[in-house]
């Protein structure tokens, strides 16, 4: 088993928020929770979670545009955790990231031709001819011509833009993207188009990605292995297979049954869950799930689980299963 | 892998930014401030720039039998206490204010976007620092201000469009830091953080050309006030000096004789008071068609 | 069980369109369908297909520039709502048909408490005390299975989750017992465990209350499971109406059975895509406004536009090929 392309070890966030106006009362959102993960060369790992489950938090610690309080972050090698100027810029090279809003994440003031060239430009890698060729070449593989190279981004549709956002990425040809719910705001059939094209550079290039999402239905296609997180907490991993046919994590249980199937036959009892998700600035002691869990007992509102392997590759924190 | 067809595939092969000004002066001629104010700074415009062609008579020669002369066919707006005509002299003037209206909504623009995007990019201590100067230069009255900076530099015009200049430089450096703070936020920032850019060029490449609307937006609005405020430095004595014929300067030689020669010190009053005006309306249509328009 | 006297609510022949800069855009280009007292339609298609306009345009939210309306009529029991004075349509709104919107929090004032927003609304329509309006508004909280409701109701927007807010505006808009609901992508917005409970939230009240509802909604799965009929739209056009479980089970339209077929994991193996994207609603195709997209169509196709005929039980489709499948 080669070594893995990425690894996330006990990986901390937490952000301060002040309470009120004057500052006092201020307290820690805890975004990210002792979190690890590996991610191997040219496989895709889901990351799947509600909102503030601090997915989209990790996806911005792995590309450094946070530093993590404390854990590691081990990427080709190499320890980014604490790096910064030149030695991040290096380290990083072989890194790019999507992310979900395809309207405010291209420049509105450049033309596609600049924001694709952009990250080579900073790289130094090709100048003149050469430069506006591998623009072209990336712009090509992701469906665009070469006539979109002097248009503006509102002229495109959100599809469209997101092409641009992975052609863009690709420019540098990077090892691993991090992918944060990239088709979320795209409708369901242009979504079916991108998913088919990161399946496709994927595939060509030998990327890894790691896709964050909250469609569970799209994790589930893309993914080899997923991840759930709930409340900055990873609570279960595994292939995508074991993790969707037989679930351990009462979160995962739950999740799963509250997605809805397309399909009136299987007529669904969606309100699995009780009550909301937290609020991460009031973590719940103990096992972090335990005031929703229909299985919680008295150990889980006292000690915070471990992890435990209940079959090769299916890991879960959970005190039920220790 | 075969090309897309692009859902709006436009037919027209000129430069993207002639076609949003295209679209823009559309839909401005719709607006009957913009096309009420568009005309007066054109002829403005127009006025200072034929000044030379047009103007019947030198607007610095002097001809003392011709003194003080009512408006009639001769001297359209009458002759002053020299015997230069008015007329001419106004045309001249507008050429003046025009410009000192420009280079101060220039430098002062220039400056304070820098400095507002610097404090708002980085936050912090800097934007503290950087807005508490701001500040300072905001607690003063602009035009006393204006007048304390010219006093101290020296009487010249060079002097009064600096002083103006840097009074307003608190306004774009306000606007811009605000506008830097939300798009620091972007994605498209983040994304070119993670590509390596540096600071330097995050902010020349994406945050500043985002500010533009917004700027372009305050620069118009504020050209009136500049004119204005230069044209006061002229009138107290402290901005253009004689024989320059600047529309303050000769409001001020002019005051001696309002009782008896109402038309020296009138028309060119007259001509700061449309030219403001015309300033400040064509600003508010500006506003009301750049800045809603986030997206198409 | 669908009879004339069954029908709350019939749009007949609606075609909208906005002004522009770039000229005029068909937004809805004649629409009609009907709902049945008690029954959940499903509303279904992708952005800019008109299925927002669609909702607002029965209760008259769309603003009149730059919307125009160009013709159609929408008959609520015997009266064109279209046709009704603004002071009519605001004595109808809240009272006999209500809606709910993607984003509850921008629905409720921030300034104020739910409580004062609630016993604002509800004795707008009723008029009460103060007491006997925070007892009603306790008893509403308490039907969409809020806890604690006298709590709910001293708290201010920003306190409560997308999910209470949402509620919080089903309690609001049944308030008065609307025989009409019409919710526009309600559940959107939040995430999948609530929008479990929300969903199941208006199900349970519409069964007991005999109400109506037009469920708008992009995700092809809430419709599977919450709706009783289903009506798909694409650029503008209803393009088919079925009954849910024909619909899922027999897709007449090609832009139905490639919608179903881009979910993923719906059909096994290459996820189905369609391939261009929606046309502009400023130059719509010529006849189908779906044939450029089209596996199936012909030179026909691109002439005609085809109009919603019945092709099965309860079942209508606009597609030529449908058609002459049909009645071969």
């Amino acid at each position: 088993m080669t070594a893995p392309l990425l690894t996330l070890d006990k990986v901390c966030k937490r952000f301060l928020v002040r309470k009120n106006f004057f500052g006092s009362g201020r307290r820690w959102l805890t975004a990210v929770d002792q979190v690890s993960l590996v991610v191997h060369q040219g496989e895709t790992l889901g990351l799947v979670g509600e909102s503030g489950c601090g997915k989209s938090t990790v996806g911005n610690l792995i590309v450094r545009l946070l530093a993590p309080d404390s854990g590691e972050i081990i990427f080709d090698g190499r320890n980014i955790s604490t790096l910064s100027g030149q030695a991040l810029r290096a380290a990083r090279a072989k890194m790019q990231i999507v992310f979900q809003d395809p309207y405010s994440s291209l420049d509105p003031r450049m033309s596609v031709g600049a924001i694709v060239a952009l990250p080579l430009r900073v790289a130094g890698l090709y100048q003149g001819t050469l430069l506006r060729e591998r623009v072209i070449s990336a712009l090509a593989e992701v469906g665009l011509g070469e006539d979109s190279l002097e248009r503006y981004p509102h002229e495109f549709s959100g599809g469209q833009r997101q092409r641009i956002a992975l052609a863009r990425a690709l420019a540098v040809q990077p090892a691993f993207v991090v992918l944060d719910e990239p088709t979320s705001a795209l409708d369901v059939s242009v979504q079916a188009q991108i998913l088919q094209l990161m399946a496709e550079l994927q595939a060509r290039h030998g990327l890894a990605y790691l896709f964050i999402s909250h469609n569970l239905n799209v994790v589930r296609h893309v993914s080899q292995r997923t991840a759930v997180m709930y409340l900055g907490a990873v609570v279960e991993t595994g292939s995508t297979e074991d993790l969707f046919t037989s679930p351990a994590h009462p979160y995962t249980q739950a999740l799963l049954a509250s997605v809805p199937v397309a399909d009136p036959r299987q007529r669904q009892n969606l309100a699995r869950l009780k009550g909301d998700v937290p609020s991460p600035l009031d973590l719940p002691p103990g096992c972090g799930f335990h005031p929703r869990c229909p299985l919680a007992f008295d150990l889980c509102t006292k000690e915070a689980p471990q992890w435990v392997r209940i079959a090769p590759g299916h890991e879960v924190a959970c005190h039920l299963h220790q | 892998m075969p090309y897309l067809i692009l859902a709006s595939a436009t037919k027209s092969t000129l430069p993207a930014w002639v076609r949003e000004l295209g679209l823009t002066l559309r839909i401005l001629s719709r607006n009957p401030s913009a096309v009420l104010g568009g005309m007066i700074i054109m002829t403005m415009a127009f006025l200072a720039l034929a000044a030379p062609f047009i103007a019947p008579y030198d607007p610095i020669m002097l001809s003392l039998p011709d003194r003080l002369q009512s408006p009639g066919s001769a001297h359209f707006f009458g002759t002053d206490e020299l015997g230069r005509d008015i007329f001419s002299r106004i045309l001249y003037g507008a050429r003046i204010s025009l410009t000192i209206g420009l280079l101060v909504v220039g430098v002062a623009g220039i400056t304070g976007s820098l400095i507002g995007a610097v404090a708002g990019y980085f936050g912090g201590v800097i934007d503290n620092v950087i807005m508490r100067c701001m500040d300072v230069i905001l607690s003063f009255p602009a035009l006393v201000l204006a007048l304390s900076l010219a006093a101290a530099m020296g009487p010249s015009l060079v002097n009064a469009i600096l002083a103006t200049a840097v009074v307003m430089i608190p306004k774009f450096a306000r606007l811009v830091r605000g506008e830097a703070l939300a798009i620091r936020e972007m994605p498209f920032v983040a994304a070119s953080r993670v590509a390596g850019a540096g600071h330097l060029r995050i902010i020349f490449r994406h945050i500043l050309p985002n500010c533009l609307n917004a700027a372009i937006v305050l620069a118009t609005l504020t050209l009136g006030d500049a004119i204005l405020i230069a044209a006061s430095l002229s009138f107290i004595g402290l901005g253009a000096q004689p024989p320059t014929p600047e529309w303050g300067a000769m409001i001020a030689s002019g005051r001696k004789f309002l009782m008896d020669q109402w038309w020296y010190a009138t028309f060119p009053g007259l001509f700061i008071l449309v030219t403001v005006i015309g300033f400040n309306i064509f600003g508010d249509a500006v506003r009301d068609v750049l800045d809603p328009r986030i997206r198409r | 069980m669908t009879g004339p006297t069954n029908t709350i609510l019939q749009v007949k022949d609606l075609s909208v369109g906005f002004e522009t800069h770039q000229g005029p855009a068909h937004v809805l280009d004649r629409v009609s369908l009907a709902v049945q007292k008690g029954e959940i339609l499903g509303l279904v298609g992708e952005s800019g297909c008109g299925k927002s306009v669609l909702a607002r345009s029965i209760l008259r939210l769309i603003p009149s520039p730059p919307g125009v309306l160009l013709g159609g009529q929408i008959l609520f029991g015997d009266q064109d709502l279209l046709k009704l004075s603004e002071k009519s349509m605001r004595a109808l709104r809240g009272q006999q048909i209500s809606m709910i919107f993607q984003e509850p929090m921008t629905s409720l004032n921030p300034v104020f408490t739910i409580g004062h927003q609630m016993r604002e609304v509800v004795r707008t329509h009723k008029p009460m005390t103060k007491a006997q309006a925070n007892a009603f508004c306790c008893s509403m909280l308490a039907t969409v299975r809020l806890p604690d409701p006298a709590n709910v109701l001293q708290r201010y927007p920003h306190e409560l989750s997308g999910g209470m807010l949402q509620r919080v505006m089903i309690a609001l808009a049944l308030a008065c017992n609307p025989a009409l609901l019409l919710a526009d992508e309600p559940t959107t917005a939040l995430d999948v465990t609530v929008q479990g409970q929300i969903l199941a939230i208006l199900s349970e009240l519409a069964t007991a209350q005999n109400l109506a509802v037009i469920f708008v909604t992009h995700d092809m799965g809430v419709v599977a499971q919450l709706c009783h009929r289903v009506a798909v739209m694409y650029a503008g056009q209803l393009v088919e109406e079925a009954l849910v479980h024909d619909l899922f089970a027999q897709p007449a339209h090609p832009y139905t059975q490639g919608l179903i077929a881009s979910i993923p994991g719906q059909t096994p193996g290459q996820l189905q895509t369609i391939p261009g994207s929606v046309p502009s609603a400023l130059q719509p195709p010529s006849g189908c406004r779906f044939h450029p997209r089209c596996p199936k169509s012909t030179v026909h196709c691109t002439l005609h536009t085809p109009q919603l005929l019945t092709v099965a039980d309860q079942h209508k489709v606009a597609c030529h090929q449908a058609h002459n499948r049909a009645s071969v």
